[in-house]
């Protein structure tokens, strides 16, 4: 049952290892954690190297690549810092939905600028009373002649601060009284649009993409920032949802498997009692349970992007796989800085990094509470 | 089997809570984190509130508390981060053992100071090739006259930078005995001329502080040597169970607080028209946070308990280390699930108590340590 790669997918494979080994050199990523930079140097490789045309078919400038190509970038990113993933995904899962569920005249403005690098692309769903809670959202928008008028506040917004980025806003245009999911709308709004105010976030981790609260104040955008039509927005989010979850599982993964890596060459080089400490049972055996934790964690994964990729429902996998992989990736993390001890948990040292991004991968993107809410239902258990 | 406290000692409890909490507002704690700084008002207020003095006997000075008089100093001090119990708890238990190993001059040069805040004590003790291996300590001390003279280097010495501080270092002073029969405890005032400090960069514990310490030909006189020459293992082992019972009060207490901000969090944060804390996942997770906490809590009660009786508690005390070291981080993951990102978000206490928390597995014998030292008590022979 494993996954054959083709010759062409393990090409990609090497060609962003490679690029990922140059660029994002221990001092660079260091750098841009402790100062809070967006990777720009990092993401105009992405988009001179074509990462971002995987997700596009040719007459769009893409080359049609697969889920699987797709899965394969993200895990090679956040081999290196699982935080990078969120500044390609966005671009990537925000131009898709543009691709699906935008007009003609949409893609061909949209797709190109985001293939470029001209312009980057994030989302901004979660409120401060809507978390898990998407139906409590309260932003929204009114039309007005030719255009639209937003008010509201957004939070826990990844990336919507970099250059050029087009926050692509969730808000409510119908009576807040009715159900959400017939009221919701997608629109693209400039981050530096008149009204719009950004506030960046301290996060204990993901520091570099950047966390942002937004205040929309009479926001004016025109008519044809609207996706997926008036009270569309919520088909929208679902149009993507199994794609971007599954790519998502793919960066914690690669993020987990990082952590073992980096620690089992630890545990190697490290002495104490005049032996390596990965030469004791107690060492060892946490570190052989990580490497299981992390194999059935790609398990899971591969057994979702079969099922994507064949054009199956697969939310139950998808939501088992998203589950256990972040729980995995957060577990990882923590034994591998016992593993390493004080080393560990001194910034000089790159495990307390993957400890801090880790820790967000089982609130983000769906905690999971609400992973285990989908797969109890999808097991015909009616929850409360 | 009584689990009562004296009167005296809820009283003890309900002052110190009640200054920790005048003094150590989040405002504060949080501008202390963040600066690195040390906490230096609350070192302050320990000392005019006798803390200091609580486990010292009357005679240097000291009220004459005991262990359980101790734990509680001890809980209450790491409700708002167990970082601050770490600044108090080094200089104490630096000054009970002089109080145990030195001379009857040296007990009363020290003492006093210490008592009065006009010094501070720190421990040194691990190096970069001697964490858990303290056989591998490689700083050493040679007699030159009236004179000790140190070289070498420390790490991950807590508190070693703050101001006035005298670093209690271990060193070996006969390089071809067994460790245990050859270091020596010397007493090195940190701005002693060849002692360089570097602050080091840690995820936690960011106010007391972590210090690498290089010892460069560094000259002390010979009253500074604490429990005669090559003493230096009896000085370890004679406060280790007093010492690791009160950290692992500061355990249940920071596990405690982070418990009752998540509970805080669970009833006041509504999401599909309720509050969290009704929905039977989130209400389980704290239920199962109290219940490893107040085990937590009543392993180290018995624990110091059992010393307070006078008997050796090594197993009763290995037991509450490790298992309340373990409870404290599972808490304050827990305590971040349930916060979610409001969790993650440096706005918000539960990260720093995240932070701090993961050291206490660490530091102090690792819980590998703890689990060896507790084989070995049950007849296991572990290589």
């Amino acid at each position: 049952m494993d996954y054959q790669f083709t010759e062409e997918q393990n090409a990609l494979r090497d060609n962003v290892r490679k690029m990922m080994d140059r660029i994002a050199t221990p001092e660079y990523i260091r750098r841009v954690d402790q100062e809070r930079l967006f990777p720009y140097e990092l993401s105009q490789a992405w988009a001179e190297m074509g990462l971002y045309g995987v997700a596009f078919p040719e007459e769009y400038g893409g080359f049609g690549g697969t889920i699987i190509d797709m899965m394969i970038i993200s895990e090679e990113i956040a081999r290196k810092s699982y935080d990078f993933v969120g500044a390609y995904n966005g671009v990537l899962f925000c131009g898709l939905n543009v691709f699906k569920n935008g007009t003609e005249a949409q893609k061909n403005h949209w797709i190109p600028k985001l293939l470029s690098g001209q312009v980057r692309m994030t989302v901004s769903m979660s409120e401060p009373d809507a978390g898990s809670d998407t139906g409590a959202m309260r932003t929204t928008a009114r039309r007005e002649g030719d255009h639209y008028v937003i008010n509201g506040q957004k939070l826990w917004s990844s990336g919507a601060g970099a250059r050029n980025n087009v926050i692509n806003l969730y808000c409510r245009t119908t009576d807040l009284k009715s159900d959400y999911r017939k009221g919701t709308s997608l629109f693209l709004v400039d981050n530096d649009a008149p009204g719009v105010t950004l506030r960046k976030l301290d996060m204990l981790g993901r520091r570099s993409v950047g966390t942002y609260e937004i205040f929309f104040d009479n926001v004016k955008v025109p008519a044809d920032r609207l996706i997926g039509g008036e009270n569309g927005g919520w088909g929208c989010m679902l149009s993507g949802l199994q794609y971007e979850r599954t790519v998502a599982i793919a960066a914690y993964v690669g993020g987990a498997q990082a952590v073992v890596d980096m620690t089992l060459e630890y545990a190697r080089e490290r002495k104490q009692f005049g032996k390596p400490i990965g030469s004791f049972q107690a060492i060892a055996h946490m570190l052989a349970d990580m490497q299981t934790e992390v194999a059935a964690a790609r398990a899971l994964m591969w057994q979702a992007a079969r099922m994507v990729a064949a054009g199956q429902d697969a939310l139950k996998e998808i939501s088992m796989a998203k589950l256990f992989a972040s729980e995995t990736f957060v577990k990882a993390a923590n034994q591998a800085m016992q593993i390493y001890g004080a080393a560990g948990y001194s910034m000089e040292y790159d495990i307390q990094r993957f400890f801090r991004d880790a820790r967000g991968a089982t609130i983000a993107g769906g905690t999971s509470q609400i992973q285990r809410n989908l797969i109890a239902r999808l097991m015909n258990l009616k929850i409360e | 089997m009584d689990f009562d406290f004296t009167e005296e000692q809820d009283m003890l409890r309900a002052s110190v809570r009640k200054m920790m909490d005048k003094l150590a507002t989040p405002e504060y704690i949080r501008r202390l984190d963040q600066e690195q700084a040390y906490p230096t008002e609350l070192y302050q207020a320990w000392v005019d509130m006798g803390l200091l003095r609580m486990p010292f006997p009357e005679a240097y000075g000291g009220l004459g508390g005991n262990v359980l008089d101790m734990v509680i100093i001890g809980e209450e001090l790491s409700r708002s981060g167990f970082d601050f119990y770490s600044a108090y708890g080094g200089g104490v238990f630096c000054g009970l053992n002089i109080v145990r190993k030195g001379t009857e001059e040296q007990k009363n040069y020290w003492i006093p100071r210490l008592l009065s805040g006009e010094i501070k004590m720190s421990v040194s003790m691990s190096e970069p090739d001697a964490g858990s291996d303290v056989g591998a300590m490689r700083t050493h001390a040679h007699r030159d006259g009236d004179d000790w003279v140190i070289n070498g280097q420390k790490v991950w010495s807590t508190g070693a930078g703050a101001a006035n501080n005298v670093i209690n270092v271990y060193a070996r002073t006969d390089p071809k005995a067994h460790y245990r029969k050859g270091i020596s405890l010397f007493l090195v005032d940190n701005k002693t001329p060849g002692v360089k400090l570097r602050k080091l960069d840690m995820l936690g514990r960011r106010c007391t502080g972590t210090y690498e310490v290089f010892f460069d030909e560094v000259r002390v006189p010979a009253d500074c040597l604490i429990g005669g020459e090559n003493g230096g293992w009896d000085c370890i082992l004679g406060g280790l169970q007093y010492e690791r019972i009160a950290s692992t009060a500061g355990y249940c207490g920071g596990a405690q607080s982070v418990l009752d901000m998540a509970l805080n969090h669970a009833k006041e944060r509504e999401q599909f028209g309720q509050p969290i804390g009704a929905f039977q996942a989130i209400a389980h997770m704290l239920a199962d946070m109290q219940v490893d906490v107040d085990a937590a809590r009543v392993l180290m009660l018995r624990a110091a308990w059992t010393l307070a009786q006078g008997r050796d508690a090594l197993r009763e005390i290995s037991v509450a280390k490790l298992f309340g070291s373990e409870a404290y981080v599972r808490a304050t993951n827990a305590g971040m699930q349930i916060m979610g990102a409001y969790g993650y978000s440096m706005e918000f206490d539960m990260q720093r108590h995240f932070r701090d928390a993961r050291s206490t597995t660490i530091g102090a014998g690792t819980s590998q340590m703890q689990r060896n030292v507790l084989a070995g008590l049950m007849g296991l022979k572990v290589k």
